[in-house]
């Protein structure tokens, strides 16, 4: 019988609000936990998307008209899965769900390509058991990050 | 954000000077290259290997600035380094872009 590989040596908490901590800054002090953590780079690359992607739809939308901005960035590892929370003080999600991130239909002329709406999409094709709750005027999202052995 | 621009035979090489095509520079991207290509040549290359790091606003903004040139001039792309070619290849929009290795693949 093979052992489980010990979990990732990784841990950060992050507070972005309007005054500090962009959402460049807050990437950059991930994939350095990651790195340290020794996270192979196609991991820390997919970790950074889905916190991009999510970061950013939580400037966009849930802060779209209000402020002031408080996120909570929280990283953690079970195993070898990267497990990210995001909470933030914003507006709720609509119909408190998920987006469901469908793929874009990309078989139509040049100029009726899409623009946007890749970003939850990308969030699903690159996560498990992704999460939404509201909870005291919060919105929470939690997601999975797989990583592989290879890695 | 920074873009630097020569003419290699028919075509011209847009090499993006910034390590993240993001939230944060989408805009000025646009703006950028679609001033850098309004008077260029059928071909566009862009060369995208110094960019370590595109999000959806990114791949967004490279859409746009593709639709910017018109259905009579083509942008193709080179270079893209593993964590944008994910993007493009999760989004199935290296289906629609032409997507060279490296310059020299483009111009052989």
């Amino acid at each position: 019988m093979s052992k489980l590989p010990p979990p990732l040596p990784l841990k950060l908490d992050l507070r972005i609000d309007d005054a500090s901590v962009t959402v460049r800054h807050a990437l950059s002090q991930v994939t350095k936990t990651l790195q340290d953590a020794h996270v192979g780079q196609e991991s820390v690359g997919t970790v950074e998307i889905v916190i991009a992607e999510a970061l950013n739809n939580v400037l966009e939308h849930a802060y779209a008209e209000t402020g002031p901005v408080k996120i909570d960035l929280s990283l953690s590892a079970v195993n070898q899965n990267i497990i990210v929370a995001i909470t933030d003080t914003g507006a709720p999600m609509p119909n408190l769900t998920l987006p469901e991130g469908k793929q874009a239909n990309l078989d139509v002329a040049t100029q009726d390509l899409p623009e946007g709406g890749f970003g939850w999409f990308l969030i699903h094709e690159m996560t498990e058991a992704l999460t939404y709750q509201r909870h005291e005027s919060c919105n929470i999202l939690t997601l999975n990050i797989p990583t592989t052995c290879e890695d | 954000m920074n873009l630097e621009t020569h003419k290699k035979d028919q075509a011209l090489v847009v090499t993006v000077m910034e390590p993240r095509i993001d939230a944060a520079i989408a805009i000025q991207f646009k703006d950028k290259v679609r001033e850098a290509t309004a008077n260029s040549s059928d071909r566009v290359v862009m060369d995208l290997s110094r960019v370590d790091f595109l999000d959806s606003s990114g791949l967004g903004a490279v859409v746009a600035a593709m639709k910017l040139m018109g259905s009579e001039r083509k942008l193709e792309l080179s270079g893209l380094t593993p964590t944008v070619a994910k993007v493009f290849r999760l989004t199935r929009m290296d289906s629609v872009f032409t997507i060279h290795p490296n310059l020299d693949a483009a111009f052989n």
